[in-house]
């Protein structure tokens, strides 16, 4: 379509485009296996932040308790392995995904006429909720065992194409010398990497595209989307539906990678990490919390692990992380990422107001001609105000 | 007889003990220009929304062509051709202008170039200049404007505005009021709420006047204005342009 | 019978902990997530001075003092700069709460701890046998909470109080100030959390966990009876406090499904009836 070209130089898409390049030529250049085996993990935890980011990000409809999806997706993967072994893993990863998309449903409708700290504390309940039952379902879910022996993405046709790009990007005789352990945390690696690349993209082009713009006026204004004709329900639900399938789709598939699944995934830990993750990028822009993600789990590698502090008392490391943002949202609310893509996309905003001007001063009728060089999408144009 | 394009019938809205309308029934024909008057607190602005499926009548019924609004989903109105305006103005706030009318355009279906789209609608009411502004800088004026456009977004067959000359200038009165007459024109039905009643009679032909929650005269604008029941409900004190 | 002995007296240490986050939003407008931490400091510091040796009522003192101190702390850096910012006051309030979870843990360990009860043994009321320290704890927040509402209602500092719940602009125009009285109001509230957590601390769970669900009772109680209306705070403290006790006895093992009852309470409230059973109807 016409303004593809435009939308492609959009500093959101290019930066995601430098990101996936650097990512994938990691591990070429650096062979730190641990590295890699956080970036895998890392890259289920852009999708969680990225999938969180699109309903409450985009709707203004806040969700505290994002780990439902999470969890919800994980335990899918988790009781598959474990009462259906035929299944593979693929079809595993689309259970989740559609098992999360119904939980979508079912916490989505009854939020749908909630806002702020009704729908904080709705959501949160959730999330509560699903946690008490796999509890009270303990010989199913292993209670605070969990399930583990769950099917490795390396024994799987997914894995497959891990290893294909594994071969293709360190060669093929790289990847037999390997042991298996080793392997799999590059199979691990390449395969979160190719799933988070299509949900960012998806998700982007979805954020900035038509549907993204009415999503927004829904957090605006929902009255006044009502009274454009927006069918206000129908997206405020199916943002809820997007986000929780994206969401287990990437819980089913760190299952997958870390080859078990635990109650941690349904905690409200969970939930405000991802929060966190989201405000410090930047809510509302995809990329800005996806951004954060890399960076909160490559701090927490590098320097918090580090820290005999930290390592003695891990569970310390969250209320680091919670202590940093309300310093954060009493310092700026809006985020550490949205102040720095404002600015790198003001010069796009003020080619696009030439170009208006030239269209109103041509008059009516001739518009289409000049306006195909106009970037279809307003996204650009504005940072949406991150309400908090 | 086709039927008329809106009928309010025994239309009535209680709040708790406090009737704000009283079975108000009236028929408005396609192509007219009604206007619609009443002290503040004459029920206006609820039957307003009770019209266009903002609130729901106690009792009565609303009907589009024959059609009853009350059941459909407020965007569904919105698709059968009914678009309202608010009287306080309600952009979308962090969006630029040109985002505020593209919206209503895609809600519509609008295939193709919806930026360009958006463009003419601004252009109809003169705020094509102003496309890439936040809707937050605008003027009071320019907002109306706005306002305007977004209804107009959903090539309504029937606009209902709510006090869209409030807090405006003459000047800025004279730009919307052209804009307004211009729609008339083309054959868009209006329903136009206003105590500004100087401006008001220049584009309507028909008037209802309304006081307690019930209409209390109905015809041509000089006739209502000198009908003794108007007269005396609005010197008891009711705003009057 | 059981049940009905022991409802009474689970409501009104539940009514307490409301009451607390009701007065806050009431008249700060703040839904305060951190609440249920309040509680929790208020049992782990009674705890810490009982380990070191305090009596039992300079223990009880020190854990409300605690928390009412947490509720100041609170207040002063964050919930006063994120006025009317209400999502990050969510996010703020949420993450303070867990950075108690963490740091609680941090000094005591993940395990429950035991407290001494102020009372022990069993009492038999209604020809029911109860724990006697679940008697001094009803009695006791029965009585705060008589003392409180009578504060508010006849007091010239309660009608203060009620004049900013009403209306923070006006009340500046009567001279009062409205961010003192929230202060106040949010120290208070901390501490009456803070009592019950050290009240309910004798015969209820001691880990870093426990704010969760008391902040989850209290929000469910404070929907369901409305917000903005204490009266319905009370009556809502006690259906919670009567369905708590129902399920626990009920079901075998109950104490797990009382918080999905509550959660499941919580939200056909807030489909069905947003109001509450006595609030004001929430505007569309």
């Amino acid at each position: 379509m016409s303004g593809l070209l435009r939308r492609l130089v959009t500093v959101n898409v290019v930066v995601l485009l430098v990101m996936l390049v650097v990512l994938l030529l990691l591990p070429t250049y650096v062979s730190n296996r641990a590295l890699l085996s956080v970036l895998a993990i890392a890259n289920c935890y852009v999708m969680f932040a990225a999938s969180w980011d699109v309903l409450s990000g985009f709707t203004g409809q806040v969700n505290f308790g994002h780990a439902a999806f999470i969890g919800g997706g994980g335990f899918v993967v988790g009781l598959l392995s474990k009462y259906q072994e035929g299944v593979p893993a693929l079809g595993q990863l689309a259970s989740a995904t559609v098992g999360a998309a119904l939980l979508g449903v079912l916490i989505g409708v009854p939020c749908l006429r909630l806002k702020g700290p009704y729908l904080a504390l709705a959501t949160l309940s959730a999330a509560s909720a699903l946690l008490q039952l796999s509890f009270v379902f303990k010989a199913q879910t292993g209670g605070e065992e969990g399930i583990s022996g769950v099917t490795r993405l390396t024994e799987s046709g997914l894995g497959g194409i891990g290893e294909g790009l594994t071969r293709l990007f360190m060669g093929a005789a790289f990847y037999d010398g390997l042991r298996p352990l080793a392997q799999s945390t590059y199979v691990n690696y390449y395969v979160t990497l190719v799933v988070m690349a299509l949900v960012l993209l998806g998700l982007l082009r979805l954020g900035y595209g038509r549907r993204g713009l009415v999503l927004r006026s829904i957090q605006q204004d929902e009255l006044a989307a009502e009274a454009a004709g927006v069918p206000v329900v129908r997206y405020k639900l199916g943002a809820f539906v997007l986000s929780g399938a994206l969401a287990g789709l990437a819980g089913g598939l760190l299952v997958q990678v870390r080859g078990s699944v635990g109650i941690d995934l349904l905690f409200i830990d969970l939930s405000l990490l991802i929060i966190i993750i989201a405000a410090v990028g930047g809510v509302g822009t995809i990329i800005g919390p996806a951004i954060a993600a890399y960076v909160v789990m490559l701090l927490q590698l590098f320097y918090l692990d580090k820290v005999r502090f930290f390592q003695e008392n891990p569970e310390l490391k969250l209320g680091a992380f919670s202590l940093f943002v309300i310093v954060l949202l009493i310092v700026q609310p809006r985020g550490l990422l949205p102040p720095v893509m404002k600015r790198l996309n003001a010069p796009a905003a003020r080619r696009n107001a030439l170009t208006l001007a030239a269209v109103s001063a041509a008059g009516a009728g001739q518009a289409s001609t000049t306006s195909s060089d106009v970037e279809p999408a307003t996204g650009t144009d504005t940072e949406p105000a991150a309400r908090g | 007889m086709a039927d008329a394009l809106l009928e309010a019938r025994q239309v009535t809205r209680r709040f708790g003990g406090l009737t704000a309308v009283n079975e108000v029934s009236f028929s408005v024909e396609e192509g007219s220009a009604v206007g619609l008057i009443g002290a503040n607190g004459a029920g206006k602005t609820t039957l307003f929304n009770c019209l266009t499926g903002f609130d729901k009548p106690t009792s009565g019924d609303v009907r589009l062509r024959g059609k009853s609004l009350l059941r459909m989903p407020r965007h569904k109105v919105v698709h059968a051709g009914v678009s309202r305006t608010f009287q306080i103005v309600r952009p979308f706030p962090d969006l630029p202008v040109i985002a505020n009318v593209m919206v209503p355009l895609i809600a519509a279906g609008a295939k193709g170039d919806v930026k360009a789209q958006a463009v003419g609608v601004l252009m109809r009411v003169g705020l094509a200049a102003r496309a890439a502004d936040p809707s937050s800088q605008l003027s009071e004026g320019d907002l109306k404007r706005l306002e305007m456009a977004r209804a107009l977004a959903t090539k309504p067959t029937l606009l209902l505005l709510d006090e869209p000359f409030a807090g405006l200038s003459q000047a800025e009165i004279g730009l919307l009021s052209a804009t307004i007459g211009q729609l008339r024109d083309e054959g868009v039905t209006l329903v136009v709420v206003e105590h500004k009643i100087g401006s008001l009679i220049a584009l309507v032909d028909r008037v209802i006047a309304m006081d307690q929650g019930a209409v209390i005269a109905d015809g041509r604008p000089q006739d209502v204005m000198r009908d003794p029941a108007v007269v005396h409900a609005y010197l008891g004190g009711g705003s009057f342009g | 019978m059981d049940v009905l002995v022991q409802g009474a007296l689970t409501s009104a240490t539940l009514a307490l902990v409301a009451l607390g986050f009701s007065l806050v939003y009431g008249v700060a407008r703040i839904v305060n997530l951190t609440h249920g931490s309040f509680y929790l400091i208020g049992a782990y510091a009674a705890y810490a001075a009982g380990q070191a040796g305090a009596p039992l009522l300079l223990a009880v003192l020190t854990g409300v003092g605690a928390a009412a101190l947490g509720g100041l702390l609170l207040y002063v850096l964050v919930l006063q700069r994120l006025e009317h910012q209400e999502v990050a006051l969510l996010i703020a309030t949420l993450s303070a709460a867990v950075l108690v979870d963490s740091v609680v843990r941090y000094f005591y360990g993940a395990q429950d701890r035991r407290l001494a009860s102020f009372a022990d043994g069993a009492t038999t009321i209604f020809g029911v046998q109860v724990l006697s320290s679940r008697v001094v704890a009803g009695v006791v927040a029965a009585i705060t909470i008589v003392v409180v509402l009578s504060v508010l209602r006849f007091t010239p500092v309660g009608r203060m109080v009620r004049a900013v719940a009403e209306d923070g602009e006006a009340a500046v125009l009567v001279g009062i100030r409205p961010r003192r009285v929230m202060l106040a109001v949010v120290v208070v509230g901390s501490a009456l959390a803070g009592l019950a957590g050290v009240m309910a601390a004798p015969y209820g769970v001691v880990n870093p966990t426990m704010w969760l669900l008391p902040l989850t009772q209290a929000f469910a109680i404070v929907i369901l009876g409305g917000l903005g209306s204490l009266n319905g705070t009370i009556l809502a403290a006690v259906v919670v406090g009567f369905l708590d006790r129902f399920v626990a006895f009920t079901f075998s093992g109950g104490e797990i499904y009382v918080g999905l009852i509550t959660i499941a309470v919580i939200l056909t409230t807030l489909v069905v009836r947003p109001s509450g059973l006595l609030g004001q109807a929430v505007a569309r």
